[in-house]
């Protein structure tokens, strides 16, 4: 009972933030300012999701798997994050040139 | 209907928001929005495994996060010095 009283406020919080951070990626004009949304969702988001599998799930298997979907979201999803910042300051500065 | 099902309903719509910003804008912003629907779909995924309590879906979950940061980079690199 109480196992899932807490999996649900912390699936509701980590939803209510994926949701919050996609409106903000649909409102934002600039993919710069776009690129700031993807963290939350990215770190933690999917902490929240670690921490109700730990309360909720007691296979190892699941565990580990969700850890290491926790740390390949993390560290990759900044890696991308900047590549494509990247990307969009290239390209930028190319149509600047080019006008 | 246990807490995760319900997460991964109340995941959908953010999934259909990462779409709309797919289908719209520039090339960049559609990039961004592809990177966001990885991750709203890696984090449904893990809702659906724990939902309906199939741990070999988390494989998928996990394939997912590792070919989007693949694909995000191939992108990325493309569109700055190719395309």
């Amino acid at each position: 009972m109480i196992t899932s009283i807490i999996t649900s406020i912390l699936l509701g919080l980590a939803v209510l933030l994926v949701v919050i951070c996609a409106i903000g990626v649909v409102a934002m004009r600039d993919p710069l300012q776009r690129l700031h949304y993807l963290a939350p969702p990215a770190t933690i988001s999917i902490s929240l999701f670690v921490i109700a599998v730990f309360v909720d799930e007691h296979d190892w298997q699941a565990r580990l798997k969700i850890l290491f979907i926790l740390i390949l979201l993390s560290l990759l999803n900044g890696v991308v994050t900047h590549a494509t910042a990247r990307a969009v300051v290239v390209r930028e500065r190319a149509n600047q040139g080019s006008s | 209907m246990n807490p995760w099902i319900a997460a991964a309903i109340a995941l959908m719509p953010a999934l259909f928001l990462c779409a709309r910003v797919c289908l719209r804008g520039r090339v960049l912003d559609r990039v961004v929005g592809l990177e966001m629907t990885a991750i709203v779909a890696t984090l449904l995924l893990v809702c659906i495994a724990e939902g309906t309590h199939r741990i070999i879906i988390y494989d998928l979950a996990l394939a997912l996060a590792v070919l989007s940061f693949g694909g995000g980079l191939v992108f990325a690199r493309f569109l700055e010095r190719w395309l």
